[in-house]
């Protein structure tokens, strides 16, 4: 693969990675939802 | 202290954190191999915000156990899980057949996970009224 084409790729990948951890925190990480 | 800690062992009146430790190492080694292009991404564009991504995220961890800093903490594993996501999504791309594409889902997947465990558990020692980094 194209070098470009891997660097956006990695940088998608990376993005919706980053909003998958906030959504898993905000899932499983609610001890201080009262 | 949070449950990531190794009770009773202090450097500095701080505590020891052995996963944030490791991790610091492995953004250290990202930081240097990329400010050098002599990564995995040579000298190519996303060498150079790895660098900057793996030196701030380096930078975090070690701050934050100076200063006690628990959101700093954090701030610093989300980006070593997300620095390693990215440099391992490039590395699946270029070159598949790499050993390094298996080890860096493992790393982030460490990243990730002791981001999440020190943010719920800060998150419930907050909640209980014992801040983490508190004297114990």
């Amino acid at each position: 693969m194209e070098p470009v084409l891997a660097q956006a790729l990695a940088a998608l990948i990376t993005t919706v990675s980053a909003v998958l951890m906030m959504w898993a925190s905000h899932r499983w990480g609610g001890h201080d939802d009262k | 202290m949070t449950g990531t800690d190794l009770d009773g062992v202090r450097f500095f009146g701080r505590p020891f954190k052995p996963v944030p430790l490791g991790l610091a190492v492995i953004m250290a080694t990202l930081l240097v191999y990329n400010t050098l292009n002599i990564g995995i991404f040579t000298d190519r564009i996303g060498g150079d915000v790895v660098a900057v991504a793996s030196g701030l995220a380096f930078a975090l961890l070690v701050v934050s156990w100076w200063l006690r800093s628990q959101r700093m903490l954090e701030a610093g594993l989300f980006l070593t899980a997300l620095t390693y996501i990215g440099r391992t999504s490039y590395l699946m791309f270029v070159k598949p057949e790499a050993e390094g594409v298996a080890l860096g889902v493992g790393i982030a997947i460490i990243a990730a996970g002791s981001w999440l465990l020190e943010r719920d558990e800060s998150r419930r020692q907050r909640a209980e009224g014992t801040p983490p980094w508190s004297p114990s």
